[in-house]
This record gives C-alpha cells, sequence and structure tokens, in this order.
C-alpha cells in the first residue's frame, strides 16, 4: 500500500517531468546500448570467422595446423596410416587477387579432389553434381571451380578464363566447374574458389608443403582418443584439435581489439551512470519538500530510498530494454568496422554474418543497465532517505545549504583518486585488466567527489574574469554556480566523465600514432616498399624470389631486399616472425639494439647465429638476451639465443627478428612478403617506382609505396584499429551532451523562483537570458578543465596499463593539448546550445507564477 | 580409370558354354573364364552428360596378374588435356586397392584415397564400387529364371547380393548371363530403395586367345540420363608384359 502511493509520487514526477524522464532513459539506454553493441559485435565477428572454419572444415572432426608457413605434406602419409583415421585430407588456403578490377580476394582452397567429397560439402551445377570433366580438371593445374555467385557477378562459365595473381605472376586459370551456394559457396560472400590442392601446391608455388590437414575419426575411435594417437606421431610444433579450437585461435589473435572495445564500451556505461546520478541528485532536489511531507507523514526512512531506488531500477529496466534494441543495430555498425580491422591488421577474412542475438548478452546487459541505475541512483537516493522533515519543508534556498563540500568527502575523493594513482603506477600486472580497469574507475569516482569543490574553486577563480568581460550577468551566473555547488557539480559530472574518456582516447590514440611514427622513422628506411596486400600483410598471398632479381635489374635500382613476414605458433599464441636481409638493414639502422653491444650483435645476427626480439615479447614472455628462444620448423627445432631486444611495434604479440637465410634454410620457405627497394644515389625516387610499376603491371598483384607512403599506409591502417574507438567516443560525447542538456533544463527549472525574483525586481529578458547562458559556459570551462584533469588520469591509466596489458608496447604519456583546445570551443557549443532552450523558457516565465514555485 | 576396364573382366564369362542351373557356378564360371597372365588393349572412352554432351578420351591399358592380384596401368592420350596421364592400381586380395595417380603437367605421382562408394568415377557413369575389383564371394546369388533374350541371347537371369550390405552402395544387382556364352552382358544395380541406379550392357562379344571379352560396354545412370560407352580395340593377351612396367617409375614415364 505504502510502495504502491510512493509509485504513484514516482508515476507523477515521470509525468511532469517528462523531458528530463526521456533524456535519462536515453542517457541509460545510450550505455547499454553501446555495452551490448560491442559484446553483439564481438560475437558476431567471432561467429563470422568460426563459421568460415566449419564450413571450410566441413565434417572433419579434427585438424592438423601448422604454421603459416605449412608443412612437409609427407606428414599426411603419416596421419592416413594412424589407426583410427577414417580420411585424412590436405588442404591449403591462398587468398588470392583477381585481376579483374575493383575486385577483392578471392579464397582458393586446395584439396584433393579425388577424396575430399566425402569431407567436404560441395554441390556443382553442371550434370547434377559433378565436374564437367574431372579427369581434364586433375591433369591442368590451371583448372579451377569457383562458386556461382562469382561466376554470376563476372559473368564466367565452364571453360572460361579466370585471371589471377599468382607468386608467379599473372596466370589465366580455367574454370571448369561453378558449386552452388551451399556448404564451402556460402563462405566469404561467395568469393571463393577451389582447386585440387597438388595443382594449388604447383602454381601457388608451396613446393610439397601443405597447410592443414582435415581428417575424421572412425565411429569406434573417439575424437579425443585419436587426438592423443596423433600427438604421439606427429612432430611437435603442429596443433591437433577440432575445428572449434581453430576459432579460439583466432579469437586471441583479435584480443587486442576485443579488450579496446571492452574497456571503452565499460566507459560508456559509466558516463551513462553517472547520467543516472545526475538525474537522480537533481530529482531528489526537485522533490526534496514532497519527500518532507512524506516523512512528516510518517513514511520512513528504507520506504523514501526504497521509491527513489525502484524508480531508478524501473528507469534502468526501460532504458536497457531500448538500449538493448538500439545496441543491436549499433552492432551491425561495429561488426562491419571490426571486420574490416580482422582482414586489415591480422589477415583474417569473415563470411559476413546478421549480427548475433544472445539472449545471455541481452540479460547481461538488462542486468548491468539496471545495477547501474540503482548504484547511479544509490547515493541520491540515500540523501533523500536521511533528510531531515523540517529542514526539507523549509524553502528552495534552505536546501541549497546542503553541504556538498564538507572535508569527508574531499579527503574520501583525494585518497581515491590518489589510490587509483598508485595502483595503476605501482600496481602488479598479473591482477589482470579487469582488475586494474578498476583502478581507472576509482580515480573517476574519486574525482566526482571532489567536484563540487573543483567546480566552486574553479568558478572563484572565473568570477573576476566574468565580471570584467560580462559584466553583472557574468558575476551572478559565477555565483550561481558557486552557491549551488551539488547543481553545478552534476552537470560538471557528465561533461567532465564524457570529455575525459574523449580527452584519454584521443590522447592515447595520439601518443601511440606518434610513437608508432618515430619507430618507423627509425627502422623504415627503404626507398620503396612493395607488398602482397592491400592489407597489412597477407597470410597466403607470396612473391617469388625471382619477382626481387627482376626487379633488381631495373635501372636506378642499387639493392633488393626480400622480406618474409609472417605468424608463428609460440606459447600458446603466436608471434610475428620478420626474417630479413639482415645486413642490408642493419647498414642502414644505427642504434636499436638494446641490451647489447650493437656492433658484436648486428655480426652475430647477420651470421645467423641468433635473434633479435621486440621489446613487448620480452615483457610479454619474460626473455631476455642469453636467453634461447626455440621453435619447431619443418626440418626440426629451432634453438637459437636472443642475442639482442628492438623496440618495435609490428605486433601486440611481440616480434622476432633474423635472417632470411636462416628462415629459408629451416622453415624450407622461399616464399617473400615485403620487398624492399633501395635506390642508387642521385635516381629520382618517383621515377624508379614508375618502373617499378611498369616492371610488375600485369604480372604480379603488388602494392608499391614510397618511404612517405608506406609509412601513411601504416598509419592509416592504425587509424583503421582506432575507428571503433572513435565510434564509441561519439556515443560517449551524445550521453555527456545529454547529461548536460538534462542537468541544465532541471537546473533552469529548478531555479524558476529565483529567475523570478530576479524578473521582479526589474531584471530583463535579455539579462537572464544572458546570465543562463554565461552559467552554461562558465560550467563548460569547469567541464572541460576537470575532463582533462579526469583525461590526464585516464590516459595515463590507458599508456601505462592498458597497452602494457594488450600489447606489452610501452608508450610515453603525451598531454592532449589540441584536443583539449578544440574540445574546449565543443563543448562551449554544446553547452550554450543546451541551455539556449532552457534559457528561453526562463525568459517566458510569469513572474507571478515563478516567484509563486516551490 | 583402369578398374573400369577391371570391371569388365569380371564380368568375362569362361569360354565353355556353362549349363550348370546352379547361380552360383554360372557366376563361378565368369570369375574364372579370364586365364590371362597379361592383356592389353587400346580403348576409347565416350561420356555423355545429361546435355547429351560427348567427353571422349583414349587411351591404353595393361594388366598383369589375374583377379585378386593383379596390377594395372592405363594411360591416356587423348585429348592433349591429359595425354600423359597414368593410373596404376595394385590390387591385391585382403588388401585395400593401392592406387596412384601420376599427372604430366606438373610432374606428380599422387596416391588416390580411398574413395566415397558412391562417388562417380572421375566423371564416368561407373562408381567407385564400380570399379573395385571384386570376388565371387562378395556377393551371394540366387538365380530368378531362364530364357530372358537380351541381344538375341537366351540367359539366365541371377540376382546378387552384397554379403556385406553396408558397404555397398547397392541392395541388389540383376545379372543377365547368357546360357550358351558364359559372360554377362547386362547388369542393373538397385539401391536400397529398389531404385533402379545403373544399368550396364557388353555387348560385340569376341573370342581372343580362348577368352571372352566385350568389345563395348555402355554404363548408363537412368536417374540422370548420363551414360558411358567403353570401346575397345587391339585386344592382346599374354605378351610378356613385365614387373617393372608396372611401378611408381613406370607410371612417371608417360611414353613408356
Amino acid at each position: 500500500m505504502m510502495l504502491s502511493s510512493l509509485a504513484s509520487i514516482t508515476w507523477k514526477q515521470w509525468r511532469q517531468h517528462r523531458l528530463r524522464t526521456a533524456l535519462t532513459l536515453l542517457g541509460i539506454a545510450l550505455g547499454v546500448a553501446v555495452y551490448f553493441a560491442v559484446r553483439t559485435a564481438n560475437v558476431t565477428l567471432l561467429s563470422s570467422l568460426t563459421i568460415t572454419i566449419e564450413k571450410m572444415a566441413g565434417k572433419a572432426t579434427l585438424q592438423i595446423v601448422g604454421d603459416e608457413g605449412g608443412f612437409p605434406e609427407a606428414i599426411w602419409e603419416t596421419v592416413k596410416d594412424t589407426p583410427g583415421v577414417h580420411i585424412a585430407q590436405p588442404v591449403i588456403e591462398v587468398l588470392a587477387n583477381t585481376a579483374f578490377e575493383d575486385e577483392g580476394s578471392l579464397m582458393i582452397v586446395g584439396v584433393d579432389m579425388l577424396g575430399d567429397r566425402e569431407l567436404r560439402e560441395y554441390q556443382f551445377d553442371e550434370a547434377g553434381e559433378e565436374i564437367a570433366d574431372p579427369l581434364v580438371a586433375l591433369a591442368q593445374p590451371d583448372s579451377i571451380m569457383i562458386s556461382r555467385k562469382f561466376a554470376e557477378k563476372h559473368q564466367l562459365k565452364d571453360g572460361d578464363k579466370l585471371p589471377l595473381f599468382t607468386a608467379q605472376g599473372k596466370k589465366e586459370f580455367v574454370v571448369r566447374g561453378i558449386f552452388k551456394p551451399a556448404g564451402l559457396g556460402e563462405i566469404f560472400d561467395g568469393q571463393i574458389a577451389v582447386m585440387d590442392v597438388f595443382n594449388a601446391q604447383f602454381v601457388f608455388n608451396r613446393g610439397r608443403n601443405i597447410d592443414r590437414i582435415d581428417l575424421m575419426n572412425e565411429s569406434g575411435v573417439s575424437v579425443d582418443e585419436l587426438q592423443q594417437r596423433l600427438r604421439t606421431r606427429l612432430p611437435a610444433g603442429l596443433e591437433i584439435g577440432p575445428p572449434s579450437s581453430r576459432g579460439k585461435g583466432i579469437e586471441n589473435s583479435v584480443a587486442a581489439m576485443k579488450i579496446g572495445m571492452t574497456i571503452t564500451s565499460f566507459i560508456a556505461l559509466l558516463v551513462g551512470v553517472f547520467i543516472i546520478f545526475n538525474s537522480f541528485s537533481i530529482a531528489v532536489n526537485q522533490r526534496w519538500k514532497e519527500i518532507g511531507i512524506l516523512r512528516a507523514l510518517g513514511v520512513e526512512r528504507p520506504n523514501v530510498q526504497c521509491m527513489f531506488l525502484v524508480e531508478a531500477a524501473l528507469m534502468g529496466m526501460l532504458g536497457s530494454a531500448v538500449g538493448i534494441g538500439l545496441g543491436f543495430f549499433l552492432a551491425i555498425g561495429a561488426e562491419r568496422v571490426m571486420s574490416q580491422i580482422a582482414a586489415q591488421l591480422f589477415s583474417y577474412v569473415t563470411t559476413q554474418q546478421p549480427p548475433v542475438f544472445r539472449w545471455d548478452y541481452a540479460v547481461t546487459s538488462f542486468v548491468i543497465g539496471v545495477i547501474s541505475s540503482v548504484i547511479g541512483a544509490w547515493l541520491p537516493a540515500r540523501a533523500a532517505a536521511r533528510l531531515n522533515p523540517v529542514l526539507a519543508l523549509h524553502n528552495i534556498e534552505t536546501r541549497q545549504s546542503e553541504n556538498v563540500l564538507g572535508k569527508p568527502r574531499i579527503i574520501a575523493g583525494i585518497l581515491l583518486v590518489l589510490t587509483g594513482w598508485a595502483l595503476i603506477a605501482f600496481g602488479p600486472a598479473s591482477v589482470g585488466l579487469s582488475l586494474q580497469f578498476s583502478y581507472s574507475v576509482l580515480i573517476i569516482f574519486g574525482l566526482v567527489l571532489l567536484l563540487p569543490a573543483l567546480a566552486a574553486l574553479t568558478a572563484r577563480a572565473l568570477r573576476p574574469l566574468m565580471d570584467r568581460l560580462f559584466g553583472s550577468e557574468g558575476v551572478i551566473a559565477v555565483d550561481s554556480m558557486i552557491q549551488s555547488p551539488r547543481r553545478t557539480s552534476a552537470t560538471v559530472g557528465a561533461l567532465m566523465i564524457g570529455l575525459s574518456f574523449v580527452f584519454s582516447m584521443g590522447a592515447y590514440v595520439r601518443s601511440y600514432q606518434k610513437t608508432v611514427s618515430d619507430w618507423m622513422d627509425r627502422i623504415v628506411n627503404a626507398d620503396i616498399i612493395i607488398n602482397t596486400s592491400e592489407n597489412a600483410r597477407s597470410r597466403t598471398n607470396h612473391f617469388s624470389e625471382d619477382l626481387g632479381k627482376t626487379l633488381a635489374a631495373i635501372p636506378g635500382v642499387r639493392r633488393v631486399e626480400n622480406i618474409r613476414f609472417l605468424f608463428l605458433p609460440y606459447a600458446d599464441d603466436s608471434v610475428a616472425l620478420i626474417a630479413l636481409d639482415m645486413d642490408g638493414w642493419f647498414a642502414r639502422v644505427k642504434d636499436v639494439v638494446e641490451g647489447a653491444d650493437e656492433d658484436e650483435v648486428k655480426d652475430k645476427i647477420i651470421r645467423g647465429e641468433g635473434v633479435l626480439v621486440a621489446r613487448n615479447f620480452v615483457a610479454r614472455y619474460h626473455l631476455g638476451v642469453g636467453d634461447r628462444l626455440r621453435f619447431q620448423t619443418p626440418t626440426g627445432p629451432f634453438d637459437f639465443p636472443i642475442l639482442g631486444v628492438i623496440e618495435d611495434y609490428t605486433s601486440e604479440k611481440g616480434a622476432v627478428f633474423f635472417e632470411r637465410e636462416l628462415y629459408k634454410r629451416y622453415w624450407n620457405d622461399p616464399a617473400v612478403d615485403i620487398i624492399d627497394v633501395m635506390v642508387t644515389p642521385g635516381a629520382e625516387v618517383a621515377t624508379v617506382k614508375q618502373a617499378v610499376t611498369r616492371a610488375v603491371k600485369g604480372q604480379h598483384r603488388a602494392f608499391i609505396y614510397t618511404n612517405a607512403e608506406y609509412k601513411k599506409f601504416i598509419m592509416d591502417l592504425i587509424n583503421g584499429f582506432f575507428v571503433l574507438n572513435y565510434m564509441q567516443m561519439t556515443v560517449a560525447i551524445i550521453i555527456a551532451a545529454l547529461g548536460i542538456v538534462n542537468t541544465l533544463i532541471i537546473s533552469v527549472a529548478e531555479r524558476k523562483r529565483e529567475l523570478g525574483v530576479l524578473r521582479a525586481i526589474g531584471g530583463l529578458r535579455s539579462q537572464v537570458r544572458k546570465m543562463i547562458l554565461l552559467e552554461a559556459a562558465a560550467i563548460a570551462i569547469v567541464g572541460v578543465l576537470s575532463g582533462t584533469l579526469a583525461g590526464v588520469f585516464n590516459t595515463y591509466f590507458l599508456v601505462r596499463t592498458a597497452a602494457h596489458m594488450i600489447g606489452g608496447f610501452t608508450i610515453p604519456f603525451r598531454f592532449p593539448l589540441t584536443i583539449v583546445l578544440v574540445a574546449l570551443p565543443v563543448a562551449l557549443g554544446i553547452a550554450l546550445l543546451a541551455a539556449w532552450w532552457p534559457a528561453r523558457k526562463a525568459v517566458n516565465l510569469k513572474v507571478v507564477e515563478a516567484i509563486g514555485y516551490e | 580409370m583402369r578398374t573400369l576396364l577391371l570391371l569388365m573382366i569380371c564380368l568375362a564369362l569362361s569360354g565353355s558354354a556353362a549349363l550348370a542351373q546352379d547361380a552360383r557356378k554360372i557366376m563361378d564360371a565368369v570369375y574364372k573364364q579370364d586365364t590371362s597372365r597379361d592383356a592389353t588393349w587400346r580403348g576409347t572412352m565416350d561420356v555423355y552428360d545429361k546435355k547429351g554432351t560427348l567427353r571422349r578420351k583414349k587411351f591404353t591399358f595393361r594388366k598383369l596378374g589375374g583377379l585378386g592380384n593383379s596390377k594395372t596401368l592405363v594411360r591416356f592420350n587423348d585429348p592433349a588435356e591429359v595425354r600423359g596421364v597414368g593410373l596404376l592400381s595394385l590390387n591385391e586380395r585382403g588388401v585395400a586397392d593401392r592406387q596412384w595417380m601420376y599427372t604430366p603437367a606438373i610432374q606428380r605421382t599422387r596416391r588416390i584415397a580411398a574413395q566415397e562408394r558412391r562417388q562417380r568415377f572421375l566423371g564416368t557413369d561407373f562408381t567407385n564400387e564400380d570399379m573395385a575389383e571384386r570376388v565371387l564371394d562378395d556377393y551371394t546369388y540366387k538365380l530368378l529364371g531362364e530364357g530372358e533374350m537380351v541381344d538375341g541371347r537366351k540367359t539366365y537371369k541371377i540376382e546378387a547380393r552384397p554379403v556385406s550390405p553396408e558397404k555397398s552402395q547397392y541392395a541388389y544387382v540383376y545379372l543377365w548371363v547368357p546360357v550358351d556364352v558364359p559372360y554377362t552382358v547386362m547388369a542393373e544395380m538397385y539401391d536400397k530403395n529398389g531404385q533402379r541406379q545403373r544399368v550396364l550392357k557388353a555387348g560385340e562379344l569376341v573370342k581372343i586367345s580362348n577368352i571372352w571379352v566385350a568389345k563395348r560396354v555402355e554404363m548408363n545412370t537412368p536417374t540422370e540420363g548420363t551414360k558411358t560407352i567403353l570401346l575397345l580395340e587391339d585386344i592382346r593377351f599374354n605378351t610378356g608384359l613385365k614387373e617393372d612396367g608396372f611401378t611408381q617409375q613406370a607410371l612417371e614415364k608417360p611414353d613408356a
């Protein structure tokens, strides 16, 4: 009965303050939407990757996978002869480039055309289920079977020519089968083709290596049993597991992107929480008198608190429900961006999937939304419950006397900030990112507690300036802020959280970009760089060494160096391996080796007596100079000492560098991913680039850059990685702007009587408007300042902890001055826009009504 | 490819007219009639798809040894796309057939994996199961009737059921064996739903070196409207082929 009466009060409040209610709901909805969208996009991306793997795997119950260079085909014989293996099929995957204009890549799956049907689903169009002439398809290495979608897109039919770029240059393949969009034909949006595996080895220069063996166990032998059996028979370094385990491997590869997204989604949620806090703080203020009456009528404190908390929970439910719906649509865009990043940076191709709606995620988001709302409303509800009924029944000015500038609050705030900072600076990394993220939250909460004091302090500092610039209206505006620290801090808080996020992300991105840019200036020093892919690299498309020889003969070319860039399994994860002509590279870089005598290390590295590792590899695996690095290779164990450490940002997984000849010897793999070209002194780089372009045109799918162009290309890729963060930053700004609009509207409404008095004693409408707008501007200035402060702490967290945790990178802190300078007018603009409508409303107040407002 | 021709050997009858009424005895005669040590011939294989489009291949065939212990080598020589492609098969009773294929374009010999039984063999109307070398004991036999005329010959109609049904795509096969010539001139293969899957017809029977052989074999797939016709010429038996002509080294010599 009591609660239902309280509910009717809540309902009345919602109806009376529709705009505030709507804005608060929107704040929660956006926070939950970002949180839900990030999770949905993550799971959709993984589902896209997994579906691709599963379709590719067919009915295989186990897969044997080596590193990116593949492994010897002879292992297939061992697998076939293993008891319990029903069928084992070799597979090669090549992401080739077609010679069609504006065409993307084509995934070519090399399978044993004579035995693969039992394992994988193919549905060929011709003659029911068959390739028109299987014998010709097998006998001719140029035979290719394509998906119907690809065929229709390019109007290809049986017997037509399909030009593709291979390691040996451009080659024309002959379409000898078209398969339906089922099974394999469904993946990669139909950009898929099938070849005989042995023909694929030949045309793609893969020697006698294969990428994978897909196998099925016999009915009487369990998958686990067979897996164990194979482990004892096969050389180390090969991964044996069900296809689903490969999905997990890919999940590891894109973990950095996932963690980054999760951090920012939490921040968006935090902004949402703060909006609730604001909204309820103000609601409590607005309903102070009602609360006093309720208390005077005998309503007990827990019931008052409960009323606000139930109201918050209801808002949380509504906002979360809307947020989940909104998040689902946001996820579509987010997943596209993530897929693009997965392709560009991690070289994974996905099969586009509709967003995966996960009920568990929806429920989690809903619960988090509701809990966040209740947490946000907790302190205001507690304050309402503790209200002294006598004080509450006084007039509105009395309410302002509530002291939010008390010492305990300030001390608690300072302690929280200091604790958070100390934990970030000195806390152990082993506790994990989730706990470390809470350090940043501690700082934010500390700053929230300090906000009223900070706002009052800044407002006092602004007072003389406002007086000089805007006269009495400016002074009144600032005084109003000083007199109402709770109200001011609510608005400033929303701005602070939003801006701190923007500043810290901006600062982090800038710091990272600058660090990488400086690093590239030191490391990337070839005049012309030729890549196999428009992305960072290609897993499957490589050049042959012959191309380097062709380029070396071009006039103006002084030297050509071949680079192999791949990822290898290492310690349950993967590590980048860069095999290059070390003597040439060392001749062009200075002071790159850390932790050892550079000249001595260089000599040894050139002689192939050891390896260099990236600094983040050292941090990640706790290895250092003198330790030994071990890999399993196709020719046996690779076991060499770490001779030096270098600063490197190639991969968040860490990177290993050594002499290319050493790689070729152990991996038996002459493939080339990047070609560095040095021009002769005096030769024009642009002219040589043109000559290189002419030499490869029509023969190879190659992406040719000058040194500056290549650096820009890498920076663009990095920027692409941050697109998602920018998206989230945009949402955070919207949420923060909502917070400002919300609190300013409420603030004006709350001051109805005060404004009415001002008008009654002769204040002009223009003066009232000016005063409100100036107050909004002053709040924006305070918000930017406090946001900068919070942003600095948050950036410190990102560069000190997050970057280190995600990639083992050490990124120097850089103050985001430009962003702060840009943010100030933007925040001012938002604040003035947000205050415009309440100001308009205020000047149109009927004086008598306004004075009577209570 | 090589086993396609082995199938014909399996179906060929011995020289003496088998008058026995017992189905198994009739079929025993069929399996035992080929007494040759080795065989060679030249063949033409015409494959018609459901649109009636013809794809023709020419090849030479060599076989050493008898049923259950034979080696065969098929070499394609026409059209140009398949010239030099070779198929080597080693058949040993009780052991799964071992097969290799050589493709000259990539100079590669590959081991051919065990195949799905119902899958077509290299696009022909013969399935992998049809191509596998079989022996008398793989089936049980029942005489269904006598007197049905096939190509002007009076025949026995025999039902053959696989001893291990789980290993066969067919539930049963009807065979027609002329009463005067011990040779299977027609066969119909039925699946587990009783649907007729394939029809084999052997014609132009000739007796060379006292061994019956059909110079024309036609396999139809009525459900798909496709057929494969095999024409044999220059058939010779016991010409003294040697073991070293049936090795991987020999397979990799297209001119051999």
